[in-house]
């Protein structure tokens, strides 16, 4: 690394805010004779455009090896400033930003010990600045093709995206048709088109697409590699074949099981899924939702959504028995309303109902626990909603791409930093009902924001690496493979090239800094963290 | 020690924040101008897995008489068990403190979201508290 010829130090008072609370001129005193400070200078908003512009005109021309802010938390203007400073010419990672807003004007009332700390904190990233090494920046080439695993719902709704944003799509389907569960349904509820007629329009759109390549009775046998350059064995009736690919969309799907029926045979007993393809139904209905298996939204909606349907086509008295409504999700909560305003009776049980089924037809009892009183219904008809779980097959698929399962089974948890459609692997996404079960519209959305992200990823054919990322040196590797067990990315491979090695691959890696902490042997550095500059920070006066 | 000495200690403590959770509480707490100690330093990490066992007790040797780790909720780690690997490691290093006669209670880890800002003030002030009783770390220890 060349020698550092010095370091220029802004200070922004955001927009002299600051100044009440903070001795700004002592800072700028106390910084000014540091043997690694170049220049400190002082601005009144250094993230508004004046403020870049000043910025640029100071630095331009590499008369610093880096740049130091005490300014507001990098958690708001970080991007930026590094920004900024990649258009002056500057490297954009040897910058560190001291947070004297809100760690020190916003927390000490005292403005001399919030002024202390402040020159403190700065002290502290001027030492993180000079130890940091420019992060080098480059670019790789990418596979332009997305492989999507899955041709329901999803999975054609995310091809029909990608195909409209301009790129090459494989897509695998494990049984012999296009449609998944549409082919199972007997209408869509957010959609006029009849789900059979929604299929057939997608697969017109994509069937003789040049740049669509489908495959039916195909499943993806392995996978290796990394974002923009994925390759996948796909293994089926065509047989078997490798395939290069940038992204990967899973759109594999829900489970959906059929709630176990003690009068299997019965015409007086159905499913929620075959009392909808019904054609004609009897006056006097009951709909069970069985909440056992704890009913995700999606039942109580697609429970709601069918009883209004069947009072409008057919004019039936329909009971819906409930345990508990489970609303959160868009819009079942007016349906809620809605279905009550149209007629349908909900009941409310705690108890499990008691059936009796006969040739008039079912009688149920129960104990409404908002009525309080017991309750004796006959219906012609009952039908049991059905119960969702992971795809079949999920787990595997989930270790053969390296993707965390959640706790109930799916490829995701309930996970707020990636959701909605991220995976823990850069480069793999998820759409609809493999995520989470999903309605319709969601799961449309869904594709359309894997699709979307997929695309993105890929843009302009290149991948840009210019981040901090985790580097190993190979010397001090024992080759004890924590690191590949650690990663949650799954972004090192083994290299078993020369005596062997752990390697970090350099797209993949997310910057955790989690194998940086576990390697034993501390052959890991995460740049803009590394061990010198953690140290660095924990100095105290 | 005499009762001199407590007056004139200031315990200090260093925080590591998750820059997804712990730091952007931190912030916030900031935002809604609550206060904290002063002997306060947080270091932001990109997850709270980055958290070395050396790094606690290096904060140690330095001077700190607490380690309080933030850390995101469980099931909400972006790097999936970043939160559950650091609280091992704090499993392991309250084990060394142990060994080396430092109260292990020192060592702290904690789960919040980015918009806990006063949790983030409750567990500062908690294990400011902690430490208060304690008394300043034995240097010829660390």
């Amino acid at each position: 690394m060349e020698p550092i010829q010095g370091i220029g130090v802004w200070i922004c008072d955001c927009g002299g805010t600051l100044a009440d609370r903070l001795h700004v001129e002592a800072i700028l005193r106390a910084l000014g004779d540091l043997p690694e400070v170049a220049w400190v200078k002082r601005h009144t908003a250094l993230c508004q455009p004046a403020g870049l512009e000043a910025w640029k005109t100071a630095v331009g021309g590499r008369a610093v090896d880096g740049v130091v802010i005490g300014a507001c938390s990098p958690a708001l203007h970080e991007e930026t400033f590094r920004a900024a400073s990649k258009e002056a010419g500057l490297n954009p990672y040897v910058l560190a930003i001291a947070n004297i807003r809100e760690q020190c004007a916003w927390v000490h009332s005292d403005p001399a010990v919030a002024t202390e700390k402040a020159v403190h904190l700065i002290r502290r990233a001027l030492h993180r600045a000079t130890l940091q090494e420019p992060v080098e920046q480059r670019e790789i080439p990418v596979e332009e093709r997305v492989l999507v695993i899955g041709g329901g719902l999803a999975g054609l709704e995310a091809t029909c995206a990608l195909v409209q944003l301009g790129r090459p799509v494989t897509l695998i389907e494990r049984e012999d048709r296009l449609g998944g569960h549409l082919n199972e349904i007997s209408y869509l509820y957010e959609d006029a088109t009849s789900p059979g007629e929604w299929v057939a329009s997608r697969e017109q759109t994509i069937r003789n697409h040049p740049d669509v390549e489908i495959w039916t009775q195909t499943e993806i046998a392995d996978l290796k590699g990394h974002v923009g350059h994925f390759k996948a064995t796909l293994k089926g009736k065509h047989g078997q074949r490798k395939q290069h690919f940038g992204a990967i969309i899973v759109a594999t799907g829900f489970h959906v099981v059929s709630p176990l029926l003690e009068w299997d045979g019965s015409e007086k007993v159905t499913t929620l899924l075959g009392l909808q393809r019904m054609v004609d139904l009897p006056g006097r209905i009951g709909i069970v939702l069985d909440g056992s298996g704890g009913d995700p939204a999606v039942i109580t909606g697609s429970a709601l959504r069918t009883a209004m349907r069947i009072r409008e086509r057919f004019g039936s008295e329909v009971c819906l028995l409930c345990q508990n409504m489970r609303v959160c999700t868009d819009d079942v909560e007016k349906l809620y309303g809605q279905a009550q305003d149209r007629g349908v009776l909900l009941f409310k049980y705690e108890e499990k109902p008691q059936f009796t089924v006969g040739d008039e037809g079912v009688e149920c009892t129960f104990s409404d626990v908002l009525l309080r009183s017991e309750i004796r219904l006959n219906v012609d008809l009952v039908a049991f909603s059905e119960q969702i779980g992971p795809s079949l097959g999920t787990e595997g698929l989930a270790d053969m791409l390296d993707l965390h399962l959640g706790p109930k089974g799916y490829v995701q948890d309930d996970e707020v930093w990636v959701l909605p459609v991220r995976s823990n692997r850069r480069g793999i996404f998820l759409a609809g009902g493999c995520r989470e079960p999903a309605d319709t519209l969601s799961v449309l959305m869904d594709a359309r924001a894997a699709a979307e992200q997929a695309d993105q990823v890929l843009s302009g054919g290149k991948l840009a690496l210019d981040r901090n990322k985790a580097i190993i040196d190979p010397d001090k590797c024992v080759f004890c493979l924590t690191c590949i067990r650690t990663c949650p990315v799954g972004a090192i491979r083994p290299d078993y090239t020369q005596e062997g090695a752990a390697e970090i691959v350099e797209e993949a890696c997310e910057a955790c800094g989690i194998c940086a902490a576990e390697c034993p042997a501390k052959a890991i550095q995460l740049t803009g963290f590394t061990d010198e500059q953690m140290l660095a920070e924990m100095a105290f006066v | 020690m005499s009762a001199s000495d407590k007056r004139a200690y200031t315990p200090k403590i260093v925080t590591f924040c998750c820059m997804h959770s712990g730091y952007r509480a931190a912030d916030l707490a900031g935002y809604e101008r609550l206060s904290y100690p002063e002997g306060l330093r947080v270091i932001r990490v990109p997850c709270s897995g980055k958290v070395d066992a050396l790094y606690i007790l290096k904060a140690f040797e330095r001077g700190a008489d607490g380690v309080l780790i933030l850390a995101c909720n469980d099931d909400n780690c972006q790097f999936v068990y970043g939160n559950q690997r650091a609280r091992r490691r704090v499993e392991y290093v309250r084990g060394t403190l142990k060994e080396i006669g430092l109260q292990p209670e020192r060592v702290e880890i904690r789960n919040l979201s980015a918009l806990d800002g006063e949790k983030f003030i409750g567990y500062v002030n908690e294990l400011f508290e902690r430490v208060e009783t304690l008394g300043p770390v034995d240097q010829d220890r660390t």
